[in-house]
C-alpha cells in the first residue's frame, strides 16, 4: 500500500524490535486473542439486574415505567400527552415493537430524524444493569438519527434483554445478524454538557428527555 | 541559554504572568477546580474495584503498544472488510492533505467536526478553511473556542477558562447575524441557543470528522464517548465520515473497550458512563436507512512511532482523560493556553517535547514543582512526574539549559561533597543574614532570591549550622 | 525446631541488648536554617531508645541537581551519602522528600554500577521519614509534650505521595497534651515550593503558596505543621509576609515539645 503506511509501521517495528521483521506467529496469536477475549475485571454489586439497571437509569436523569406488552401504545401516547406533544412519532423496530398496531390519529414515520423531529419511539437491542445504559444498532428500519435528534427519546426494553455487565452484550452482538452494525449505540441517559461553567445542563444536542418502557408481563 | 530557548522562556514566563492577571480566567478556573477532583473522587470511592481496573487498563495498553505494528494492520484488514478506507499520515500536514482530499474529491462545501484533540495537532481547521470549506466544531466547548478565534485550553473540556459572560458575549456577537437577537445569559439559554444554531449545522453538513477514543481492532471501529450526542450527529448524518486518531489509539477487541471505559469517564468527569458511548464501524450497509455513504479513518503518526521502545513509551498509554490537568496544581493557575500548545497539563509537558521537538518547549517539563498529583490520578498509571524529570535529565544532557545553571550546579556539588569547608563556607550568609535581619526572624531581600522575597519573606537561617552546633557542644560526638 | 527456636531467642535478647543505632540525616534546610527540627529529631530517636549518629560527612541530599537533570552530579553526591550511613542500622530524615531521595532515588542512578546499585539499595532499604519511623518501626509511645491550641497539617507531597506519609504524623499527634488537630482543607494540595521551582517559576510558586495560606486562614488554626522544612520555609514566608497569625512549627518539634521559641519566621524573642 501507501508509502507512509510502510514507513510507519517499520518505523514501529524499528521501534519496538530493532527491526525484527514481524513473524506470523505472533500475528495469530493476537488473531487468536481477538476471537477468544474473555471480560476482565468486572465491578461487584448485588442488585439483581432489573433493579440495579433502574436505579443507575433514573441517577443519569433517565425516567421509566413498567408496562406490559400490549400497553406499548397507550404508555407512549400517555407520555406524549403529559407533555402536550402531539402523537407525530419517529418508529424504529424490534421484537416488541413491531407487535404494537398503532391506531389511527397517531402518525409513525419510518424514516430519518431531523431537526424537527420531537419524538422517536425506539426498541433497544438489550441494556445493561451495570450502569443502565440501553444498547441500539443500526440496520433495517433501525435509524440512528432517532437516538439523537428528537427532544424526546421513548425506549421500549425487554425485561429479558436486561443483562448484568457491558461485556454480555459483546457476545449478543457477535452471535446475532449484521455484526458489526455499522452504528452501535450506548446510551445512558438524556444528553447533557457541562461545557458552561462545568455545571450540567440537559439538552444539549441530543435528546432532553429520555423515557424507557420496560415490557414485563 | 541557546538563543533559542532564552526567547521561549521569556514567551513562556510571559504567558504564564499574563494568565495569572487574567481576572477572568482566574474566575472561571477558581470555579472549575474542585469539581473535577470531588466528583473522581466520589466515583472512585463509589468502585472498590478501580485500582484494580485500572492496573487491567494500563495491561492493556502496554499489551497494545508492544505489537502495535501488527494491532494496526489487524485493525486495517476489519476497516476495509467493512467497506471503509485507512489513510496513513506520517505527519500533521501530510495528514490534513489527505482529510482536504477526500473533501474536496466529494464536493464538500461544509464540514461538522466532533472534539478531536489530534485534529487539533495537525491544525485541521485553517487547513480546510485555506480550501475553502467551511468548518463548525460541534462540541459546545469547542464551538465556543472557535467563536472566541482560540484553541481548546483543556483536552475534555475546551471552554473551561470562559466565564458565562464571556459567553453570552459571544453567542450574542456571533449569533445576533442569524436571527438570535435576544442576548441570554442563563445556562440553560445559552445551551438552547447553541442547540438549535447547531441543528441547522448538523443537517446541513456535508463531510464529519470526528477523533477515536479507541480503535478496535476486532470489528474496527472507532469509538467516540460524549455527553452531548455531537459525535454521533456529526458521524452519522452527513455523507462521509472521516476519523482521525493517533495509532496508539488501536485495542484489541470489545472486552478490552470495556475496561477502558471504565476508567475514562470515571477519571475525567467523575462520571460511571458517559451518555453517549458509539462504536461505528464503516459506512451505511445495504439494510441500513441511513448513514455516511463512505467512510475514512486518516492514522496519524507525528513522532508516535518512534516514542515506542523508549523511556517515553508509556505516555503512549494516555486515553485523554484530563484527569493529570485536573489535579495539576500549575494548570489549575495558569489554564491551558499558557503551556503554548495544544496539549496542556502533565501529560502535555511530557507530550510537546516529544511530538514538537525537545528543544521546542524546554520551560514545559521544568514549571512543575514535581508533587506526583497527575502520576497518582492517571488512569493507566502514567508515570507522569518521572517522566518530567527524564525529560530534565535529557535537556541537561543536550545542553539545552543555561551554561550558567549547570556550572553552578557543579560548583554546588563540589563544595556539598567537601563537608566540612562547606560548613565553612555557609556560616557566612548565615551570619550576615542574621546581622542584616536584626533579630526580626525574616529576610524581606536575599541576593538571588527576588523571585521569592518579592512576594515572601525568607525566614532567618540559624546563627550557627546544626552540625556545627552538634560537634563543638558535644565533643563526645567526634 | 528446638536448636533453631533457642537461637533465635537469643537474637532477641542480644538486639534488645543493644540498641538500633540510628544515622540522623540532617538535612541542609535543617542544618542551615532550623537546627531545631535535628534537635527534636534527636530527642524523639534517644526517647525510643535508638542510639543517634550523626555523620560528620553529610550535607545535601541532592535534590537540587537531581531535580534538574543533573545525573552527573547527583550521582557525586549520592555516592558520598551512601558511604557516610554505610554502618547504621536505619537512616532516619525529618523530610519526606529527602528521604524519598535516599530510598527511591539513588538506586535508579547506577543502572550501569552493580556495586553501587546495590550499596544504594542497601541505604534504601534502611532509610526511613522521621514520622513513619516513629509510628511504624519503633512504635513510639508516652511522647511527653503539651501544647494547648489548635493546629492544621499540610501534607507535603513526595512523603504523601511517595512514601505515603498520612496517618503517621496525625497519630503522633494525637499523644500531644492539648493539641486539637483541624483538618486543612487541600491539605494534599502542593503549596508551590518544589525546591528551585520556588525561584525559576516565582509567580506560579506565588499563586500556589497563597492559595495554600488563604486555606490555612480559613482554617482558623493557631498553628500549621508539616514534615518537610522547604513547605514550611515556603508557607511561613507568605504568611509573614500578609502578617497572618498562623505560626508555623515541624511537626518534630511539636513532638518533641520544643515549641517554646519562636516557630518559623519568627521574630527572636526579645532579650
Ligand atoms: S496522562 Fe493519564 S491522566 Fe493525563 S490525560 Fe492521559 S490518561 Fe488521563
Amino acid at each position: 500500500m501507501s508509502e507512509a503506511r510502510l514507513e510507519i509501521l517499520n518505523n514501529i517495528r524499528k521501534s519496538l524490535t530493532a527491526g525484527e521483521p514481524k513473524t506470523s506467529q505472533r500475528t495469530s496469536e493476537l488473531r487468536a486473542r481477538l476471537k477468544y477475549t474473555a471480560p476482565q475485571i468486572q465491578p461487584g454489586f448485588t442488585d439483581d439486574n432489573l433493579t440495579r439497571f433502574c436505579e443507575k437509569h433514573v441517577a443519569v436523569h433517565g425516567t421509566y415505567e413498567f408496562i406490559k406488552l400490549v400497553d406499548i401504545e397507550a404508555a407512549v401516547l400517555k407520555y406524549l400527552q403529559g407533555l402536550d406533544i402531539d402523537p407525530q412519532i419517529h418508529l424504529g423496530a424490534g421484537p416488541c415493537l413491531d407487535q404494537v398496531k398503532w391506531s389511527e390519529g397517531v402518525f409513525t414515520y419510518k424514516k430519518s430524524a431531523d431537526k424537527n423531529t420531537r419524538v422517536a419511539v425506539s426498541e433497544a437491542f438489550a441494556a445493561v444493569a451495570e450502569t443502565g445504559t440501553l444498547v441500539m444498532c443500526s440496520g433495517s428500519d433501525l435509524l440512528p438519527s432517532h437516538n439523537f435528534l428528537p427532544d424526546d427519546h421513548i425506549v421500549i426494553v425487554d425485561c429479558d434483554r436486561i443483562v448484568r455487565y457491558q461485556e454480555d452484550v459483546w457476545p449478543l452482538l457477535r452471535t446475532g445478524d449484521h455484526f458489526p452494525q455499522r452504528a452501535i449505540n450506548l446510551i445512558t441517559g438524556p444528553s447533557k454538557t457541562g461545557d458552561i461553567e462545568q455545571t450540567i445542563q440537559y439538552g444539549a444536542h441530543g435528546p432532553r428527555r429520555l423515557h424507557v418502557l420496560i415490557v414485563k408481563d | 541559554m541557546s538563543e533559542i530557548s532564552s526567547i521561549q522562556r521569556v514567551e513562556f514566563q510571559d504567558r504564564v504572568r499574563t494568565a495569572l492577571n487574567d481576572v477572568n480566567l482566574q474566575r472561571a478556573m477558581a470555579k472549575a477546580k474542585s469539581g473535577f477532583v470531588d466528583k473522581r473522587l466520589e466515583a472512585k470511592s463509589a468502585l472498590p474495584e478501580f485500582d484494580q481496573i485500572r492496573d487491567a487498563a494500563r495491561d492493556i495498553k502496554d499489551h497494545v503498544l508492544s505489537n502495535l505494528d501488527t494491532y494496526l494492520e489487524l485493525y486495517e484488514e476489519k476497516v476495509i472488510e467493512n467497506g471503509g478506507h485507512v489513510h496513513w499520515a506520517r505527519d500533521a500536514e501530510e495528514a490534513c492533505s489527505i482529510i482536504a482530499e477526500i473533501c474536496k474529491a466529494s464536493g464538500a462545501r461544509t464540514v461538522t467536526k466532533g472534539k478531536s484533540m489530534v485534529s487539533e495537532e495537525m491544525y485541521l481547521n485553517p487547513a480546510l478553511e485555506a480550501v475553502g470549506m467551511e468548518v463548525v466544531e460541534t462540541d459546545l466547548g469547542e464551538y465556543i473556542v472557535q467563536l472566541a478565534g482560540e484553541t481548546p485550553s483543556h483536552i475534555i473540556a475546551p471552554a473551561v477558562h470562559k466565564t458565562r459572560e464571556q459567553i453570552t458575549d459571544l453567542f450574542h456577537e456571533h449569533h445576533s447575524p442569524l436571527g438570535y437577537t435576544d442576548r441570554v445569559t442563563q445556562r440553560e439559554a445559552l445551551v438552547n441557543e447553541a442547540r438549535s444554531v447547531l441543528r441547522e449545522r448538523f443537517v446541513s453538513a456535508d463531510v464529519g470528522i470526528t477523533g477515536a477514543n479507541f480503535l478496535v481492532a476486532e470489528t474496527g471501529a472507532n469509538v467516540i464517548v460524549t455527553n452531548e450526542g455531537n459525535g454521533d450527529l456529526t458521524s452519522s448524518l452527513p455523507k462521509v465520515h472521516i476519523v482521525t486518531a493517533g495509532i496508539e489509539k488501536v485495542i484489541p477487541s470489545l472486552e478490552d473497550l470495556s475496561v477502558l471505559l471504565r476508567v475514562l469517564a470515571r477519571s475525567a468527569t467523575g462520571q460511571e458512563f458517559s451518555a453517549y458511548t458509539s462504536i461505528y464501524s464503516g459506512p451505511r450497509r445495504p439494510e441500513d436507512g441511513e448513514g455516511p455513504e463512505a467512510y475514512h479513518v486518516v492514522l496519524l503518526d507525528n513522532g508516535r512511532s518512534s516514542m515506542l521502545g523508549g523511556d517515553y513509551q508509556s505516555m503512549l498509554r494516555c486515553i485523554r482523560c484530563g484527569a493529570c490537568l485536573n489535579h495539576c496544581p500549575v494548570y489549575g493557575a495558569i489554564g491551558g493556553h499558557a503551556y503554548g500548545w495544544i496539549y496542556p497539563g502533565p501529560m502535555g509537558s511530557v507530550l510537546t517535547p516529544l511530538l514538537n521537538g525537545f528543544d521546542s518547549a524546554v520551560d514545559l517539563p521544568n514549571a512543575c514543582t514535581l508533587n506526583g498529583r497527575c502520576k497518582e490520578v492517571c488512569p493507566v498509571h502514567i508515570p507522569l512526574s518521572d517522566l518530567l524529570l527524564k525529560h530534565r535529565t535529557e535537556q541537561h544532557e543536550r545542553k539545552l539549559t543555561s551554561a550558567t545553571s549547570r556550572w553552578i550546579l557543579t560548583a554546588w556539588t563540589w563544595l556539598v561533597r567537601r563537608p566540612r569547608f562547606y560548613q565553612a563556607v555557609m556560616a557566612i550568609p548565615l551570619w550576615t543574614m542574621n546581622r542584616i535581619s536584626r533579630g526580626s526572624g525574616r529576610l524581606r531581600w536575599i541576593p538571588f532570591g527576588r523571585g521569592w522575597t518579592d512576594t515572601r519573606d525568607f525566614p532567618v537561617p540559624s546563627r550557627k549550622s546544626f552540625l556545627r552546633q552538634w560537634y563543638s557542644q558535644e565533643k563526645g560526638h567526634e | 525446631m528446638r536448636i533453631g527456636s533457642v537461637i533465635s531467642i537469643l537474637m532477641k535478647t542480644h538486639q534488645s541488648n543493644s540498641p538500633i543505632t540510628v544515622g540522623l540525616f540532617v538535612t541542609c534546610l535543617a542544618d542551615l536554617i532550623r537546627p531545631q527540627v535535628a534537635f527534636a529529631a534527636v530527642s524523639l530517636l534517644e526517647s525510643a531508645q535508638c542510639e543517634v549518629r550523626v555523620p560528620r560527612g553529610q550535607s545535601c541530599c541532592g535534590q537540587p541537581a537531581l531535580n534538574s537533570g543533573d545525573r552527573a552530579n547527583s550521582i557525586e553526591i549520592a555516592k558520598q551519602v551512601i558511604t557516610e550511613f554505610s554502618d547504621v542500622d536505619y537512616v532516619v530524615v525529618p523530610s519526606g522528600s529527602c528521604a524519598d531521595t535516599l530510598k527511591n532515588k539513588y538506586p535508579t542512578l547506577f543502572s550501569k554500577d552493580m556495586r553501587w546499585a546495590r550499596r544504594a539499595q542497601k541505604l534504601a532499604d534502611k532509610t526511613w521519614e522521621l514520622t513513619k519511623f516513629l509510628f511504624e518501626k519503633v512504635e513510639l509511645k508516652g511522647i511527653d509534650a503539651a501544647l494547648d491550641g489548635v493546629c492544621t497539617y499540610h501534607d507535603s507531597c513526595t512523603g504523601l505521595r511517595e512514601l505515603l506519609i498520612y496517618e503517621q504524623p496525625r497519630e503522633l499527634l494525637k499523644q500531644v497534651k492539648g493539641l486539637r488537630l483541624k483538618e486543612l482543607k487541600d491539605s494534599n494540595v502542593c503549596c508551590g515550593f518544589g525546591g528551585l521551582f520556588s525561584l525559576k517559576y516565582s509567580d506560579i510558586s506565588t499563586h500556589l503558596v497563597s492559595d495554600k495560606c488563604t486555606e490555612i486562614c480559613n482554617s482558623d488554626a493557631d498553628m500549621v505543621l508539616g514534615g518537610d522544612l522547604g513547605c514550611l520555609l515556603n508557607i511561613a514566608g507568605r504568611l509573614r509576609r500578609d502578617n497572618k497569625k498562623a505560626r508555623v512549627f515541624h511537626i518534630a518539634e511539636v513532638l518533641a515539645g520544643m515549641t517554646d521559641g519562636p516557630a518559623i519566621g519568627d521574630p527572636e524573642e526579645s532579650e
